[in-house]
Protein backbone atom coordinates (compact mmCIF):
# COMPACT_ATOMS: atom_id res chain seq x y z
CA UNK A 1 0.00 0.00 0.00
CA UNK A 2 1.30 3.44 -0.79
CA UNK A 3 -0.85 5.37 1.64
CA UNK A 4 -4.20 4.88 3.32
CA UNK A 5 -6.37 5.09 0.25
CA UNK A 6 -4.31 4.02 -2.71
CA UNK A 7 -2.32 0.99 -3.70
CA UNK A 8 -0.51 -0.46 -6.71
CA UNK A 9 -2.10 -2.23 -9.60
CA UNK A 10 0.97 -3.04 -11.62
CA UNK A 11 2.58 0.35 -12.26
CA UNK A 12 -0.73 2.16 -11.88
CA UNK A 13 -1.84 3.65 -8.61
CA UNK A 14 -5.45 2.79 -7.87
CA UNK A 15 -7.90 3.22 -5.02
CA UNK A 16 -7.52 0.48 -2.43
CA UNK A 17 -11.06 -0.75 -2.89
CA UNK A 18 -10.52 -0.84 -6.67
CA UNK A 19 -7.61 -3.27 -6.61
CA UNK A 20 -9.52 -6.43 -5.71
CA UNK A 21 -11.95 -5.72 -8.52
CA UNK A 22 -9.18 -5.15 -11.05
CA UNK A 23 -7.35 -8.31 -9.99
CA UNK A 24 -10.58 -10.24 -10.28
CA UNK A 25 -11.05 -9.01 -13.85
CA UNK A 26 -7.54 -10.21 -14.70
CA UNK A 27 -8.13 -13.70 -13.35
CA UNK A 28 -11.65 -14.03 -14.72
CA UNK A 29 -10.05 -13.36 -18.05
CA UNK A 30 -7.18 -15.83 -17.80
CA UNK A 31 -8.73 -18.65 -15.70
CA UNK A 32 -9.44 -21.11 -18.50
CA UNK A 33 -5.97 -20.88 -19.99
CA UNK A 34 -4.04 -20.36 -16.80
CA UNK A 35 -2.27 -23.74 -16.85
CA UNK A 36 -1.11 -23.47 -20.45
CA UNK A 37 0.07 -19.94 -19.86
CA UNK A 38 2.08 -20.95 -16.81
CA UNK A 39 3.86 -23.63 -18.81
CA UNK A 40 4.51 -21.27 -21.69
CA UNK A 41 5.66 -18.33 -19.61
CA UNK A 42 8.02 -20.23 -17.38
CA UNK A 43 9.06 -22.83 -19.96
CA UNK A 44 7.61 -25.44 -17.64
CA UNK A 45 9.97 -24.49 -14.83
CA UNK A 46 7.05 -23.49 -12.59
CA UNK A 47 6.53 -27.21 -12.00
CA UNK A 48 10.01 -27.46 -10.49
CA UNK A 49 9.48 -24.34 -8.36
CA UNK A 50 6.29 -25.86 -7.01
CA UNK A 51 7.98 -29.21 -6.32
CA UNK A 52 10.64 -27.40 -4.35
CA UNK A 53 8.03 -25.52 -2.33
CA UNK A 54 6.21 -28.79 -1.58
CA UNK A 55 9.39 -30.28 -0.14
CA UNK A 56 10.03 -27.22 2.01
CA UNK A 57 6.45 -27.35 3.30
CA UNK A 58 7.27 -30.52 5.25
CA UNK A 59 3.68 -31.69 5.05
CA UNK A 60 3.03 -35.21 6.33
CA UNK A 61 0.21 -37.70 6.48
CA UNK A 62 -2.72 -36.48 8.54
CA UNK A 63 -1.79 -32.80 8.29
CA UNK A 64 -4.28 -30.01 7.68
CA UNK A 65 -3.07 -27.66 4.95
CA UNK A 66 -4.43 -24.36 3.68
CA UNK A 67 -3.50 -23.53 0.10
CA UNK A 68 -4.30 -19.89 -0.56
CA UNK A 69 -4.61 -18.48 -4.06
CA UNK A 70 -4.66 -22.14 -5.04
CA UNK A 71 -5.40 -21.27 -8.66
CA UNK A 72 -5.70 -24.43 -10.70
CA UNK A 73 -4.53 -26.48 -7.76
CA UNK A 74 -0.98 -27.56 -8.56
CA UNK A 75 0.06 -27.39 -4.90
CA UNK A 76 -3.27 -28.62 -3.53
CA UNK A 77 -3.18 -31.71 -5.73
CA UNK A 78 0.21 -32.67 -4.35
CA UNK A 79 -0.76 -31.89 -0.76
CA UNK A 80 -3.94 -33.95 -1.12
CA UNK A 81 -1.75 -36.87 -2.17
CA UNK A 82 0.66 -36.47 0.72
CA UNK A 83 -1.76 -35.87 3.63
CA UNK A 84 -3.65 -39.04 2.72
CA UNK A 85 -7.26 -39.87 3.54
CA UNK A 86 -6.83 -38.76 7.19
CA UNK A 87 -5.52 -35.31 6.35
CA UNK A 88 -7.28 -32.31 4.91
CA UNK A 89 -6.45 -29.77 2.26
CA UNK A 90 -8.40 -26.52 2.09
CA UNK A 91 -8.27 -25.25 -1.45
CA UNK A 92 -8.90 -21.53 -1.36
CA UNK A 93 -8.97 -18.77 -3.92
CA UNK A 94 -10.57 -15.36 -3.95
CA UNK A 95 -11.64 -15.79 -7.54
CA UNK A 96 -14.72 -17.91 -8.23
CA UNK A 97 -13.67 -18.72 -11.81
CA UNK A 98 -10.25 -19.98 -10.69
CA UNK A 99 -11.82 -21.94 -7.81
CA UNK A 100 -14.22 -23.65 -10.19
CA UNK A 101 -11.40 -24.54 -12.60
CA UNK A 102 -9.39 -25.94 -9.74
CA UNK A 103 -12.27 -27.92 -8.29
CA UNK A 104 -12.97 -29.54 -11.67
CA UNK A 105 -9.34 -30.43 -12.15
CA UNK A 106 -9.05 -31.96 -8.66
CA UNK A 107 -12.21 -34.01 -9.13
CA UNK A 108 -11.03 -35.20 -12.55
CA UNK A 109 -7.82 -36.39 -10.91
CA UNK A 110 -9.80 -38.37 -8.35
CA UNK A 111 -8.79 -36.04 -5.53
CA UNK A 112 -11.95 -36.02 -3.48
CA UNK A 113 -12.74 -36.71 0.13
CA UNK A 114 -9.85 -34.90 1.74
CA UNK A 115 -10.19 -31.58 -0.09
CA UNK A 116 -12.49 -28.69 0.84
CA UNK A 117 -13.10 -25.57 -1.22
CA UNK A 118 -13.38 -22.11 0.22
CA UNK A 119 -13.68 -18.85 -1.67
CA UNK A 120 -11.85 -16.45 0.61
CA UNK A 121 -9.82 -13.27 0.67
CA UNK A 122 -6.34 -13.97 2.05
CA UNK A 123 -6.57 -10.80 4.19
CA UNK A 124 -9.68 -12.02 6.00
CA UNK A 125 -9.38 -15.74 6.52
CA UNK A 126 -12.61 -17.41 7.68
CA UNK A 127 -10.84 -20.02 9.83
CA UNK A 128 -10.27 -20.44 13.56
CA UNK A 129 -6.95 -19.49 15.18
CA UNK A 130 -4.19 -22.14 15.28
CA UNK A 131 -5.95 -24.38 12.82
CA UNK A 132 -3.50 -25.45 10.09
CA UNK A 133 -0.19 -27.33 10.10
CA UNK A 134 0.86 -25.46 7.00
CA UNK A 135 -0.39 -22.47 5.04
CA UNK A 136 0.90 -21.78 1.55
CA UNK A 137 0.32 -19.07 -0.98
CA UNK A 138 1.89 -19.62 -4.37
CA UNK A 139 1.96 -16.81 -6.90
CA UNK A 140 -0.86 -15.07 -5.09
CA UNK A 141 0.50 -12.69 -2.47
CA UNK A 142 1.45 -10.25 -5.23
CA UNK A 143 -2.22 -9.72 -6.04
CA UNK A 144 -3.40 -9.16 -2.50
CA UNK A 145 -4.29 -5.55 -1.71
CA UNK A 146 -2.71 -5.36 1.74
CA UNK A 147 0.06 -7.95 1.86
CA UNK A 148 0.94 -7.39 5.52
CA UNK A 149 -2.66 -8.02 6.47
CA UNK A 150 -2.59 -11.31 4.57
CA UNK A 151 0.65 -12.41 6.24
CA UNK A 152 -0.84 -11.50 9.64
CA UNK A 153 -3.95 -13.53 8.85
CA UNK A 154 -1.82 -16.50 7.84
CA UNK A 155 0.05 -16.28 11.12
CA UNK A 156 -3.21 -16.33 13.02
CA UNK A 157 -4.53 -19.54 11.42
CA UNK A 158 -1.25 -21.52 11.61
CA UNK A 159 -0.89 -23.86 14.59
CA UNK A 160 2.08 -23.39 16.89
CA UNK A 161 4.75 -25.62 15.37
CA UNK A 162 3.28 -25.05 11.94
CA UNK A 163 4.74 -23.06 9.11
CA UNK A 164 3.85 -20.77 6.25
CA UNK A 165 5.29 -20.73 2.79
CA UNK A 166 5.20 -18.02 0.16
CA UNK A 167 6.17 -18.95 -3.37
CA UNK A 168 6.29 -15.80 -5.41
CA UNK A 169 8.08 -14.01 -8.20
CA UNK A 170 10.84 -11.98 -6.72
CA UNK A 171 13.74 -9.75 -7.61
CA UNK A 172 16.59 -10.75 -9.86
CA UNK A 173 19.73 -8.90 -8.88
CA UNK A 174 22.44 -10.37 -11.00
CA UNK A 175 23.30 -9.20 -14.50
CA UNK A 176 22.97 -10.40 -17.23
CA UNK A 177 19.97 -12.44 -16.06
CA UNK A 178 18.29 -9.23 -14.87
CA UNK A 179 18.37 -7.57 -18.30
CA UNK A 180 17.27 -10.70 -20.09
CA UNK A 181 14.45 -11.14 -17.61
CA UNK A 182 13.31 -7.52 -18.07
CA UNK A 183 13.20 -7.84 -21.83
CA UNK A 184 11.40 -11.12 -21.55
CA UNK A 185 8.76 -9.98 -19.11
CA UNK A 186 8.00 -6.56 -20.58
CA UNK A 187 8.36 -7.21 -24.29
CA UNK A 188 7.74 -10.90 -24.82
CA UNK A 189 5.34 -11.88 -22.07
CA UNK A 190 2.46 -9.55 -23.06
CA UNK A 191 2.79 -10.80 -26.64
CA UNK A 192 2.55 -14.43 -25.55
CA UNK A 193 -0.43 -13.43 -23.43
CA UNK A 194 -2.04 -11.84 -26.44
CA UNK A 195 -1.47 -14.91 -28.60
CA UNK A 196 -2.50 -17.63 -26.17
CA UNK A 197 -4.87 -16.09 -23.67
CA UNK A 198 -5.94 -13.30 -26.07
CA UNK A 199 -5.35 -10.85 -23.27
CA UNK A 200 -2.29 -8.63 -23.50
CA UNK A 201 -3.31 -6.33 -20.66
CA UNK A 202 -3.56 -9.06 -18.05
CA UNK A 203 -0.06 -10.24 -18.77
CA UNK A 204 1.30 -6.73 -18.77
CA UNK A 205 -0.22 -6.43 -15.31
CA UNK A 206 1.53 -9.68 -14.36
CA UNK A 207 4.97 -8.33 -15.35
CA UNK A 208 4.38 -5.01 -13.63
CA UNK A 209 2.98 -6.50 -10.46
CA UNK A 210 6.09 -8.67 -10.15
CA UNK A 211 8.27 -5.56 -10.18
CA UNK A 212 6.12 -3.86 -7.55
CA UNK A 213 6.16 -6.89 -5.24
CA UNK A 214 8.36 -6.55 -2.15
CA UNK A 215 11.85 -7.97 -2.62
CA UNK A 216 13.21 -10.98 -0.73
CA UNK A 217 14.42 -9.10 2.35
CA UNK A 218 11.31 -6.93 2.63
CA UNK A 219 8.97 -9.91 2.52
CA UNK A 220 11.10 -11.68 5.10
CA UNK A 221 10.77 -8.66 7.38
CA UNK A 222 7.02 -8.62 6.85
CA UNK A 223 6.83 -12.25 7.97
CA UNK A 224 8.88 -11.46 11.05
CA UNK A 225 6.59 -8.54 11.82
CA UNK A 226 3.57 -10.86 11.66
CA UNK A 227 5.21 -13.09 14.28
CA UNK A 228 6.83 -15.81 12.22
CA UNK A 229 10.18 -17.04 13.43
CA UNK A 230 13.20 -18.63 11.76
CA UNK A 231 12.17 -16.85 8.56
CA UNK A 232 14.33 -17.59 5.55
CA UNK A 233 14.08 -17.52 1.81
CA UNK A 234 15.43 -19.62 -1.03
CA UNK A 235 16.07 -18.01 -4.39
CA UNK A 236 15.15 -20.17 -7.35
CA UNK A 237 16.31 -19.64 -10.92
CA UNK A 238 18.52 -16.73 -9.91
CA UNK A 239 15.79 -15.01 -7.90
CA UNK A 240 13.11 -14.97 -10.58
CA UNK A 241 11.16 -16.78 -7.93
CA UNK A 242 11.74 -17.08 -4.19
CA UNK A 243 10.28 -19.37 -1.56
CA UNK A 244 9.90 -17.74 1.85
CA UNK A 245 9.38 -19.94 4.86
CA UNK A 246 8.57 -19.05 8.45
CA UNK A 247 7.58 -21.01 11.54
CA UNK A 248 5.13 -20.21 14.29
CA UNK A 249 6.27 -21.39 17.70
CA UNK B 1 17.15 -26.31 -6.63
CA UNK B 2 19.63 -28.79 -7.99
CA UNK B 3 19.93 -31.06 -10.95
CA UNK B 4 18.65 -33.92 -8.84
CA UNK B 5 15.33 -32.06 -8.49
CA UNK B 6 15.04 -32.21 -12.24
CA UNK B 7 15.94 -35.89 -12.21
CA UNK B 8 13.29 -36.65 -9.59
CA UNK B 9 10.71 -34.66 -11.55
CA UNK B 10 11.66 -36.66 -14.63
CA UNK B 11 11.49 -39.95 -12.76
CA UNK B 12 8.08 -39.03 -11.39
CA UNK B 13 6.80 -38.13 -14.84
CA UNK B 14 8.12 -41.35 -16.35
CA UNK B 15 6.66 -43.62 -13.65
CA UNK B 16 3.30 -41.87 -13.84
CA UNK B 17 3.16 -42.15 -17.61
CA UNK B 18 3.69 -45.90 -17.30
CA UNK B 19 1.20 -46.35 -14.50
CA UNK B 20 -1.42 -44.32 -16.37
CA UNK B 21 -1.38 -46.95 -19.11
CA UNK B 22 -2.53 -49.67 -16.70
CA UNK B 23 -5.88 -48.79 -15.11
CA UNK B 24 -5.66 -51.68 -12.63
CA UNK B 25 -2.32 -50.49 -11.28
CA UNK B 26 -3.67 -46.94 -11.01
CA UNK B 27 -6.53 -48.22 -8.88
CA UNK B 28 -4.29 -50.36 -6.70
CA UNK B 29 -1.91 -47.47 -6.09
CA UNK B 30 -4.81 -45.21 -5.13
CA UNK B 31 -5.52 -47.65 -2.29
CA UNK B 32 -2.08 -46.88 -0.86
CA UNK B 33 -2.94 -43.17 -0.75
CA UNK B 34 -0.68 -41.25 1.60
CA UNK B 35 1.62 -44.17 2.52
CA UNK B 36 5.30 -43.33 2.26
CA UNK B 37 7.86 -45.69 0.79
CA UNK B 38 11.49 -44.63 1.06
CA UNK B 39 14.03 -46.01 -1.36
CA UNK B 40 17.68 -45.86 -0.40
CA UNK B 41 20.22 -46.65 -3.05
CA UNK B 42 23.47 -47.85 -1.58
CA UNK B 43 26.62 -46.62 -3.28
CA UNK B 44 25.67 -43.11 -4.34
CA UNK B 45 23.73 -42.95 -1.06
CA UNK B 46 20.59 -41.56 -2.58
CA UNK B 47 17.35 -41.51 -0.69
CA UNK B 48 14.00 -40.57 -2.09
CA UNK B 49 10.38 -41.06 -1.19
CA UNK B 50 7.48 -42.46 -3.13
CA UNK B 51 3.97 -41.43 -2.13
CA UNK B 52 1.13 -43.06 -4.04
CA UNK B 53 -2.20 -41.31 -4.39
CA UNK B 54 -5.32 -41.25 -6.53
CA UNK B 55 -3.93 -38.71 -8.98
CA UNK B 56 -0.33 -39.73 -9.26
CA UNK B 57 2.66 -41.29 -7.58
CA UNK B 58 4.79 -38.51 -6.12
CA UNK B 59 8.54 -38.78 -6.01
CA UNK B 60 10.05 -36.46 -3.39
CA UNK B 61 13.67 -35.98 -2.43
CA UNK B 62 12.74 -34.85 1.08
CA UNK B 63 10.13 -35.99 3.54
CA UNK B 64 10.25 -34.78 7.12
CA UNK B 65 8.30 -37.63 8.68
CA UNK B 66 9.23 -41.29 9.09
CA UNK B 67 8.51 -43.40 6.01
CA UNK B 68 6.16 -46.37 6.49
CA UNK B 69 8.59 -48.62 4.74
CA UNK B 70 12.23 -48.38 3.71
CA UNK B 71 13.85 -50.40 0.95
CA UNK B 72 17.62 -50.32 0.86
CA UNK B 73 19.92 -51.96 -1.64
CA UNK B 74 22.27 -51.62 -4.57
CA UNK B 75 20.74 -50.17 -7.74
CA UNK B 76 20.82 -53.57 -9.42
CA UNK B 77 19.28 -55.45 -6.51
CA UNK B 78 16.49 -52.87 -6.21
CA UNK B 79 15.83 -53.01 -9.93
CA UNK B 80 15.44 -56.79 -9.73
CA UNK B 81 13.02 -56.40 -6.84
CA UNK B 82 10.25 -55.08 -8.99
CA UNK B 83 10.56 -58.06 -11.29
CA UNK B 84 8.44 -59.45 -8.40
CA UNK B 85 7.62 -63.10 -7.95
CA UNK B 86 10.47 -65.42 -7.08
CA UNK B 87 13.20 -63.07 -8.13
CA UNK B 88 11.88 -60.28 -5.91
CA UNK B 89 11.72 -62.60 -2.92
CA UNK B 90 15.16 -63.96 -3.73
CA UNK B 91 16.65 -60.46 -3.57
CA UNK B 92 15.04 -59.98 -0.22
CA UNK B 93 15.95 -63.30 1.36
CA UNK B 94 19.50 -63.24 0.07
CA UNK B 95 19.93 -59.95 1.96
CA UNK B 96 20.72 -57.94 -1.14
CA UNK B 97 17.71 -55.76 -0.44
CA UNK B 98 16.90 -54.72 3.11
CA UNK B 99 13.41 -53.81 4.11
CA UNK B 100 12.42 -51.92 7.23
CA UNK B 101 9.06 -50.92 8.64
CA UNK B 102 5.85 -52.13 7.08
CA UNK B 103 7.12 -55.03 4.97
CA UNK B 104 3.69 -55.86 3.64
CA UNK B 105 3.41 -52.36 2.19
CA UNK B 106 6.79 -52.80 0.53
CA UNK B 107 5.68 -56.07 -1.03
CA UNK B 108 2.37 -54.71 -2.19
CA UNK B 109 4.00 -51.70 -3.73
CA UNK B 110 6.71 -53.76 -5.44
CA UNK B 111 4.08 -56.16 -6.75
CA UNK B 112 2.01 -53.34 -8.28
CA UNK B 113 5.01 -51.98 -10.16
CA UNK B 114 6.20 -55.48 -11.08
CA UNK B 115 2.82 -56.49 -12.45
CA UNK B 116 2.30 -53.39 -14.59
CA UNK B 117 0.38 -54.76 -17.51
CA UNK B 118 0.24 -52.24 -20.26
CA UNK B 119 -2.26 -52.98 -22.99
CA UNK B 120 -0.39 -51.55 -25.95
CA UNK B 121 -3.13 -52.57 -28.34
CA UNK B 122 -5.66 -50.47 -26.42
CA UNK B 123 -3.25 -47.51 -26.46
CA UNK B 124 -2.69 -47.90 -30.17
CA UNK B 125 -6.43 -48.17 -30.85
CA UNK B 126 -6.88 -44.62 -29.64
CA UNK B 127 -4.77 -43.48 -32.55
CA UNK B 128 -5.76 -45.93 -35.24
CA UNK B 129 -9.13 -47.37 -34.26
CA UNK B 130 -9.85 -50.89 -33.01
CA UNK B 131 -9.57 -52.88 -36.24
CA UNK B 132 -6.12 -51.71 -37.24
CA UNK B 133 -4.86 -51.88 -33.67
CA UNK B 134 -6.08 -55.49 -33.37
CA UNK B 135 -4.43 -56.46 -36.65
CA UNK B 136 -1.18 -54.84 -35.58
CA UNK B 137 -1.53 -56.55 -32.19
CA UNK B 138 -2.02 -59.94 -33.89
CA UNK B 139 1.04 -59.31 -35.99
CA UNK B 140 3.15 -58.53 -32.95
CA UNK B 141 1.79 -61.51 -31.04
CA UNK B 142 2.63 -63.80 -33.94
CA UNK B 143 6.14 -62.40 -34.11
CA UNK B 144 6.54 -62.69 -30.35
CA UNK B 145 5.31 -66.30 -30.37
CA UNK B 146 7.56 -67.21 -33.24
CA UNK B 147 10.46 -65.53 -31.46
CA UNK B 148 9.75 -67.32 -28.20
CA UNK B 149 9.38 -70.74 -29.91
CA UNK B 150 12.51 -70.21 -31.93
CA UNK B 151 14.47 -69.13 -28.87
CA UNK B 152 13.21 -72.10 -26.86
CA UNK B 153 14.14 -74.57 -29.59
CA UNK B 154 17.48 -72.90 -30.17
CA UNK B 155 18.23 -72.92 -26.45
CA UNK B 156 17.35 -76.63 -26.21
CA UNK B 157 19.45 -77.51 -29.24
CA UNK B 158 22.46 -75.56 -28.05
CA UNK B 159 22.22 -77.11 -24.60
CA UNK B 160 22.07 -80.64 -26.00
CA UNK B 161 24.93 -80.00 -28.37
CA UNK B 162 27.18 -78.58 -25.64
CA UNK B 163 26.36 -81.33 -23.15
CA UNK B 164 26.02 -84.45 -25.27
CA UNK B 165 28.04 -83.86 -28.41
CA UNK B 166 31.09 -81.83 -27.46
CA UNK B 167 30.71 -82.40 -23.68
CA UNK B 168 31.76 -78.84 -22.90
CA UNK B 169 28.99 -78.27 -20.39
CA UNK B 170 28.03 -80.56 -17.53
CA UNK B 171 24.55 -82.01 -16.97
CA UNK B 172 22.39 -80.65 -14.22
CA UNK B 173 23.01 -83.78 -12.06
CA UNK B 174 26.76 -83.44 -12.50
CA UNK B 175 26.60 -79.85 -11.29
CA UNK B 176 24.57 -80.86 -8.24
CA UNK B 177 27.11 -83.58 -7.43
CA UNK B 178 29.96 -81.15 -7.87
CA UNK B 179 28.30 -78.54 -5.66
CA UNK B 180 27.65 -81.28 -3.04
CA UNK B 181 31.30 -82.26 -3.10
CA UNK B 182 32.33 -78.64 -2.70
CA UNK B 183 30.12 -78.37 0.36
CA UNK B 184 31.56 -81.57 1.86
CA UNK B 185 35.08 -80.39 1.17
CA UNK B 186 34.38 -77.03 2.73
CA UNK B 187 32.96 -78.68 5.85
CA UNK B 188 35.94 -81.03 6.03
CA UNK B 189 38.35 -78.13 5.78
CA UNK B 190 36.49 -76.28 8.53
CA UNK B 191 36.63 -79.38 10.77
CA UNK B 192 40.32 -79.77 10.05
CA UNK B 193 40.89 -76.10 10.83
CA UNK B 194 39.09 -76.47 14.16
CA UNK B 195 41.17 -79.55 14.95
CA UNK B 196 44.46 -77.84 14.08
CA UNK B 197 43.48 -74.90 16.25
CA UNK B 198 42.63 -77.21 19.13
CA UNK B 199 45.92 -79.06 18.77
CA UNK B 200 47.74 -75.74 18.56
CA UNK B 201 46.13 -74.62 21.79
CA UNK B 202 47.02 -77.90 23.50
CA UNK B 203 50.65 -77.58 22.40
CA UNK B 204 50.74 -73.99 23.57
CA UNK B 205 49.30 -75.06 26.91
CA UNK B 206 51.91 -77.84 27.29
CA UNK B 207 54.73 -75.46 26.42
CA UNK B 208 53.34 -73.04 28.97
CA UNK B 209 53.44 -75.76 31.66
CA UNK B 210 57.01 -76.69 30.91
CA UNK B 211 59.59 -74.72 32.83
CA UNK B 212 61.75 -72.74 30.43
Amino acid sequence: MTDNNTTHFGYETVQTKEKAKRVRQVFDSVASRYDIMNDLMSFGVHRLWKRYAIELAGVRRGHRVLDLAAGTGDLSARFAGIVGPDGEVVFSDINAAMLEQGRQRMADDGLVGNVRYVQADAQYLPFPDNHFDCVTIAFGLRNVTDKQKAVDAMFRVVKPGGRMLVLEFSHVEQEPLKSAYDIYSFKLLPKIGKLVAKDEESYRYLAESIRMHPDQETLKEMMGKAGFERCEYFNLTGGVVAVHRGFKF
Amino acid sequence: MSLSELAYAGLEEAINRCIALDPVATEKLARLHGRVIAIEIAGPNLRFYLIPGPAQLQVLSQYEGEPDCLLRGSPLALARMDASGEKGAEQLFSGRVEIEGDTELGHRFGAILGELDIDWEEQLSRLTGDVIAHEVGNGFRAIANFGRRTLDTLGQDVKEYMQEEVQLLPECEEIQEFLGSVDTLRDDVERLEARVNRLGEEIAAQNGDMPS
